[in-house]
């Protein structure tokens, strides 16, 4: 537990609650660290996961606007150089990315490219289940990649909670847990008590007084956790009283997702795992079989102006280095138009990743547009190694158990 | 220096009928304490009923049910079935939980429950409401009966096979998940049976096949050859699995295991010498009931290893709140808010079922129940204030604001608190009066706030 | 009957905070006496009126002849009330209208805001009945008091020569001439008796959106709400509500009316009753803007034109008409809601693959003219195919186009796509797929598709998607898109007898119901209804028999409830009348 938070605990419950409220706070973070070994991974650090439901085109977010290939496939949704803002001389972010361009050149954000795995399916169903259940096809698995993660991390005398949906979409099965119990909060207040905090006060006090049923562990584990509800509730209360960033985030739904994970963040409950989403659920806003240029450059414009706001924030709160966000898509799409001025379901794309303390520049070759499988991208990472990535190397938690294999991370972070 | 209360006891003892006594009095918490487990909750007039006829009396009432029972049962059946047909899951939800609240059968649902999250058969699987809804049923018609009748109804139960991902089965192409649930979950559990069982059992579940909504049998899909299950060799079909399975000795002890984590603690794990006695009952004809009204009667039961050692499911704090109120309200918006709690009805989290214990409570989830109470007993809210804590107090005749409190303290903790707990709970209400009934609203979900009441 | 048991709770409210007048000095109007900062102000300016509209003998006839009203009665607070108003009619020997009229035959005004403060201003016509009533409140309240060990709960002091009276922590009130004043803010009761003193100081009635509004209203209004949208606009949640569009179809629907109280400045609603009828009539000066702006799609471009007229079917529950430019819309779709939500690009998608690639925007929906309607109606069951367990009503739109030769087919064939599509999908769920027919009715030919009966065995309870036979048929340069069939042979005879019917101008939504037929269809679901209500409220089967009982009788004496939105001379006007089966009347 980081003293700041010991601290702040202290002036919370008063002096005279710490010990036995420490027991309540999260020391899973402490014990998993230990269990990673790898490379350092800090023991506050989160990872929030966006998803772009849909199908996003990475072919027209990460554009490679001078091949000839691309530019004979698309012949009305063509991104040309003075539309794009240029990574290299190669490829560039859509039209409606400038702030992407911007967190990348300051190394906040980097792109990893071609990411897909073998016999990737093309169905937003199955294909969504993939990458939920980080086990491709098979059907019958009911509990997901950051679920398994959440149980594993879980702590029989730990009443803290690992992971959290914010996105206002049903408990994606990435999060499907055996055991755990994650919550799902729209808006920080949902954290907070309804009931009278001086008479909460007082029956906490009072019940710590009477060390009530010594020798029966679920009274004590109760019990640290109406300490850690009470203290909870306190700082999330403390955190929207203080800050007021109204203003700092567009009112977009993916920017008012954020808004929440950042106070989340600085109310420092030890939430590890947040999940996001952009494209309204279902079958979602990037499934541009038709008129895909102005729907897509409008979701493309939500994501980076809200990413964009979110990293800032962190930034100035000086949280960024805490943070890894990680977005993906079920798959890419087709390279050739429909003849709807849309596209198809493909395969392998991009995933943007932004945060702190990344290496930055792209990760990965652009995908060969010369050797496509039915007309899409191929991918050269699996999923299940940016995933093993995340979990090692950011969170501290093995993968292999939640992955079910060994998956070889990536060299990402500084 | 944790004690292990519950393996150093002797086994003859612990399942031995409870008879009061002076040392282990027959009390207002104990009669609590039952009604916890073998329902969801008890009103006011239960404790007080059940306090003056003494355990066994009691443990025979829950195990017989109320009176109307069949009117009872036509009825909400009617409903049920009206609204499944509307193809709607959600209201199902609501009028399970419904059924719970008003049943004069408690224990039949609690049971129901129990093997609803052992079988762990998910509606967002099924995808259909009306076998869904049939499911529930067949769980409910065996909950108190033979669990081998069970098997073989939940064998011939589309949605189980839905469920389980099961749907279809062919002589070339066995599907192995029904016969791997059966072995790993429902008999005998891991460690207890190889992949070649499996294997080879799938071969006797081919031939079914789950077509629009129906189970049916293709004679031409069965795999007639010899299959060798559990090291026995024969044309097996699917009836021969479940027999075979349910021979095992380990069978029997994994249920009673399950069972005694459900009716008496999670806290310990039971040792085998504990359980014997009642894994030898189940093994003679699979009666469960017979096993749970054992347990329900025993000195283990109502001993200090078992008080309190379970956590409430979301459920069952939600349902002994309203229960004890001898309300009703919206279990449309309940169902909802308990899923958010971790305990969605029809559609447990996996097929291990919900696991709960310790699982149910973490930090968001504690402030998720604190607030649901809240609401619960709120004047205006979503709830319409429908649970009236004065108005129920007054029905017992503690009109006077200065005992109302105390009322609820009996009902719903039954006087088991920590004094200084007690005290600071009275210090809550106000010293003026209480016209309007708010104060002792907000007392109401102060109380059912606390640790105690977290726990079953 | 709600306004009826409206005055009557509101009079019972009065009843239990009273207070009384003394002087007969002609007063200053009330809003003379109210903050100029006051948020909404309500007049109640003719309660003679009201209350000789609901104490006809015709209409409490009907009220108390209502099972409900015996039930509302048997409950105890209402019973409870009803024992204090009887004891005040036998103790001034009259009866309820004339206690009423005695009490506050003056007039009523409340004003609301700002910080919570509420002040409400009862002007009584007979002084004497006023401070009888006080003392009996004032002494039960003093028992009270006394009998909760707090005597100085109720307290008196002087201010500007009025004694002003305390009964609690957040009551207080004074007697002023003919005036009893209650508020929950003694500030509020300060401020009023220093507006009293010093006449020159500014109030409400001075303000100038307060003077504009009242010369907007009605002169034959019972009641009026102002409203100070200047200053509720600066409130964080309405300002939301005003300035979002998330939901696409919520857009279309309301934004005339948002973009009117996005612009007002103030607000005013006026009560009438007429001839069996009573009118609400909203008055802005928010105007809806002008044709070429974003959000300007239900403003014509073209004078003259405006909403149809509705049609008028058989058995019709309700119809809407609007104005709206679908094309104008559709093409303003980025300003208008910026975010693409998944249902929107399930649209696109769709719309796609329907009309074959073709622009949504310029191929498909500038096809459209702006005039839509919407038809609700109870449909009637065909006996080879049986009535639903579940009975669901019919809807249609109908629209027209602009070029029906060139676009009448394209539509046919997306319906049909449409169509198939269905069937796939429900194929691919083991459900029953629909078959089309082209049936004729008065020469019109039409498509039609339903589900086949065959499997059913309770034609008195058959499936309920028998609900659904989607219908396309367009007669002339009209398009329907019905749910069943008969709503959709009854367009093709309403469209027939139409001829040609004139817009009416500036008018840009018009929605009607029909209280009896609505009740008619809620009957014939009643077991459904009831056993909703039974879950979603935590009824218990009699209370929610009893609820649903209490609704359709309210709405079998609702005749018609009509919605009519307008836009004229830089105001913007929407009026809600009821036409009530009870014969109420100002005499």
């Amino acid at each position: 537990m980081s003293h700041s938070r010991r601290d702040f605990l202290k002036s919370v419950v008063g002096t005279s609650t710490l010990v036995s409220l420490s027991p309540a706070m999260p020391t899973f973070m402490q014990q998993s660290a230990l269990a990673a070994g790898a490379s350092e991974p800090s023991s506050d650090t989160v990872l929030v996961v966006v998803q772009l439901s849909g199908g996003n085109d990475g072919l027209n977010t990460v554009v490679p606007y001078s091949n000839d290939i691309y530019a004979r496939s698309r012949s009305t949704l063509r991104l040309t150089a003075s539309d794009v803002h240029p990574i290299d001389s190669d490829l560039g972010f859509h039209p409606e990315m400038p702030l992407f361009s911007r967190l990348f050149k300051d190394g906040q954000m980097m792109v990893v490219q071609g990411v897909g795995y073998p016999n990737s399916n093309r169905g937003h169903d199955e294909a969504l289940r993939d990458w939920h259940t980080a086990r491709p096809g098979q059907a019958a698995c009911q509990t997901g990649w950051l679920g398994r993660a959440i149980d594993h991390a879980e702590r029989p005398d730990e009443p803290s909670v690992p992971a959290t949906l914010v996105a206002p979409i049903p408990m994606p099965l990435a999060l499907g847990t055996q055991r755990a119990v994650v919550p799902s909060v729209r808006s920080a207040e949902k954290w907070t008590l309804r009931t009278d905090e001086s008479q909460r006060k007082g029956l906490l006090e009072a019940a710590k007084q009477s060390a009530t049923d010594s020798d029966n562990p679920l009274a004590h584990y109760v019990q640290q956790s109406s300490l850690a509800a009470h203290a909870t509730s306190h700082q999330v209360a403390e955190v929207l009283r203080t800050t007021d960033r109204q203003d700092e985030y567009p009112s977009f739904s993916l920017a008012k997702q954020f808004k929440t994970i950042s106070e989340l963040i600085r109310a420092d409950l030890g939430v590890r795992i947040f999940f996001a989403e952009l494209g309204g659920g279902g079958i979602g806003g990037f499934d541009n079989h038709a008129n895909q240029r102005d729907n897509h450059a409008a979701l493309l414009r939500e994501l980076s102006i809200s990413v964009a706001a979110f990293v800032d924030d962190l930034n100035r709160a000086k949280l960024l280095d805490r943070v890894l966000l990680m977005s993906f898509s079920e798959f890419g799409r087709t390279l050739s138009e429909n003849g709807r001025r849309g596209t198809g379901h493909g395969a392998a794309a991009p995933v943007f990743l932004a945060g702190g303390r990344l290496k930055g520049g792209l990760f990965g070759e652009h995908p060969d547009l010369a050797d496509l499988k039915e007309d899409a991208p191929r991918h050269h990472t699996d999923y299940r190694q940016v995933y093993a990535t995340a979990l090692e190397r950011w969170l501290g938690f093995p993968s292999e158990p939640v992955l079910g294999a060994s998956y070889k991370a990536l060299d990402l972070f500084v | 220096m944790k004690r292990d209360i519950a393996n150093d006891v002797d086994p003859d003892w612990a399942w031995s009928s409870y008879q009061p006594s002076e040392s282990r009095p027959w009390t207002l918490a104990m009669a609590g304490h039952l009604y916890r487990r073998a329902a969801f909750g008890a009103t006011y007039s239960e404790l007080q009923q059940a306090v003056s006829g003494g355990p066994q009396k009691t443990v025979d009432r829950l195990l017989r049910g109320g009176e109307e029972l069949d009117a009872f049962h036509h009825v909400m059946d009617q409903d049920e079935l009206a609204s499944a047909k509307s193809g709607n899951m959600g209201s199902l939800r609501a009028w399970w939980l419904r059924r719970m609240l008003k049943t004069p059968y408690p224990l039949l649902e609690k049971m129901t429950l129990f093997w609803h999250s052992h079988f762990g058969i998910s509606g967002s699987r099924v995808g259909d409401s009306q076998l869904m809804l049939q499911h529930i049923r067949v769980l409910r018609e065996h909950a108190l009966g033979k669990y081998s009748s069970m098997l073989d109804a939940v064998s011939q139960d589309p949605a189980v096979y839905l469920g389980l991902g099961a749907q279809s089965s062919r002589k070339a192409q066995p599907n192995e998940e029904f016969a791997r649930q059966l072995m790993h979950r429902l008999s005998l559990g891991p460690g207890n049976f190889g992949e070649e069982d499996v294997s080879e059992a799938s071969r006797a579940f081919t031939g079914w096949v789950v077509l629009r909504g129906q189970l049916r049998f293709f004679d031409r899909e069965h795999d007639t050859g010899v299959k060798k299950i559990l090291g026995r060799s024969g044309n097996w079909k699917a009836e021969d699995v479940l027999r075979i399975v349910l021979e095992q000795p380990v069978a029997p002890r994994m249920l009673v295991r399950k069972l005694y984590r459900w009716f008496v603690s999670e806290v310990e794990d039971p040792s085998d010498r504990l359980l014997d006695p009642l894994a030898e009952m189940l093994a003679k004809d699979y009666d469960t009931g017979r096993v749970v009204e054992t347990m329900l009667r025993s000195n283990h039961f109502f001993s200090a290893a078992a008080y309190r050692r379970r956590i409430k499911s979301p459920v069952e704090f939600a349902l002994e709140i309203v229960r004890g109120m001898e309300g009703t309200l919206s279990t449309v918006i309940l169902s909802e808010e308990l899923a958010q709690l971790g305990q969605n009805l029809y559609n447990p989290p996996t097929v291990d079922g919900w696991y709960g214990g310790r699982h149910w409570i973490n930090s968001a989830t504690m402030t998720g129940r604190c607030n649901l109470a809240h609401s619960l007993f709120a004047r205006n809210g979503r709830y319409g204030g429908k649970l009236d804590p004065t108005a129920i107090a007054s029905r017992y005749g503690y009109d006077d604001p200065t005992a109302s409190p105390g009322f609820l303290v009996a009902l719903f903790l039954q006087d088991d608190l920590p004094k200084s707990v007690r005290e600071e709970l009275r210090r809550t209400i106000p010293s003026s009066i209480d016209t309007d009934g708010s104060a002792l609203r907000q007392f109401a979900s102060n109380a059912a706030a606390l640790t105690e009441f977290q726990l079953s | 009957m709600c306004r009826v048991s409206f005055i009557f709770h509101s009079s019972l409210f009065l009843l239990l905070v009273p207070q009384i007048v003394y002087s007969q000095d002609s007063p200053a109007p009330a809003t003379e006496w109210i903050s100029p900062d006051a948020l909404i102000v309500v007049e109640i300016t003719r309660p003679d009126a009201i209350l000789d509209a609901a104490f006809q003998d015709d209409v409490v006839k009907a009220v108390t002849a209502i099972p409900a009203y015996k039930d509302l009665m048997a409950n105890s607070e209402a019973q409870q009330a009803f024992n204090l108003v009887n004891y005040f009619k036998g103790r001034f020997e009259c009866d309820l209208p004339t206690l009423i009229d005695k009490v506050v035959g003056g007039g009523i005004t409340w004003a609301i805001g700002p910080n919570e403060a509420n002040l409400l201003i009862i002007e009584a016509k007979d002084a004497k009945t006023i401070e009888e009533i006080h003392e009996f409140f004032l002494m039960n309240a003093r028992n009270d008091a006394e009998k909760a060990g707090q005597p100085d709960r109720v307290a008196s002091a002087e201010y500007r020569g009025v004694t002003g009276w305390r009964f609690g922590p957040n009551e207080a009130h004074a007697i002023v001439g003919n005036r009893l004043l209650v508020t929950n803010k003694p500030d509020m009761l300060k401020l009023a008796m220093d507006l009293r003193a010093e006449p020159d100081q500014p109030c409400f009635a001075d303000s100038e959106s307060f003077q504009e509004a009242k010369r907007a209203s009605s002169q034959e209004s019972v009641a009026t709400v102002y409203a100070n949208m200047g200053v509720l606009k600066q409130i964080p949640k309405l300002q939301k509500g005003l300035s979002e569009n998330e939901n696409p179809l919520a857009s279309l629907l309301f934004a005339p009316l948002q973009k009117s109280l996005r612009n007002a400045n103030w607000v005013s609603i006026a009560a009438e009753i007429q001839d069996g009828a009573v009118q609400f009539q909203l008055t802005t000066d928010g105007t809806v803007g002008d044709p070429s702006a974003a959000d300007g799609f239900a403003l014509p471009e073209v004078a003259g034109e405006g909403a149809m007229p509705n049609f008028d079917v058989p058995q019709q529950i309700a119809g809407i008409s609007l104005y709206r430019d679908l094309y104008r819309y559709y093409a303003a779709k980025d300003e208008l809601f910026p975010e693409r939500t998944s249902g929107l690009i399930f649209f696109e998608n769709m719309m796609g693959i329907f009309f074959t690639g073709r622009d949504l925007t310029d191929e498909v929906l500038a096809e459209t003219r702006p005039e839509i309607r919407v038809v609700v109606a109870e449909q009637r069951y065909d006996s080879n195919v049986g009535t639903p367990s579940l009975q669901l009503p019919g809807f249609a739109v109908v629209m027209r186009m602009r070029d029906p030769d060139k676009f009448a087919p394209i539509v046919e064939e997306a319906w049909q796509k449409a169509i198939g599509l269905v069937n796939f999908t429900r194929g691919q769920q083991a459900e029953p797929g629909l078959i089309i027919e082209r049936p004729t009715h008065a020469d019109i030919t039409y498509t039609k598709a339903g589900f086949s009966a065959a499997d059913e065995q309770d034609r008195a309870s058959v499936n309920p998607r028998h609900n659904f036979q989607p219908t396309l048929a367009m007669p002339g340069d009209y398009l329907i898109l019905g749910s069943c069939d008969t709503l959709t042979r009854d367009l093709i005879d309403a469209i027939g007898d139409h001829g040609d019917v004139d817009a009416m101008t500036d008018t840009h939504s018009i929605a009607v119901i029909d209280g009896p037929q609505l009740a008619s269809i809620l009957e014939k679901n009643s077991d459904a209804m009831v056993r909703q209500n039974m879950v979603e409220d935590g009824n218990t089967r009699e209370e929610a028999e009893m609820q649903q009982r209490i609704l359709r009788t309210v709405l079998q004496n609702v005749r018609t409830a009509t919605l009519h939105a307008n836009s004229t001379n830089g105001q913007s006007q929407l009026i809600v009348r009821f036409e009530l089966s009870l014969p109420v009347s100002v005499r």
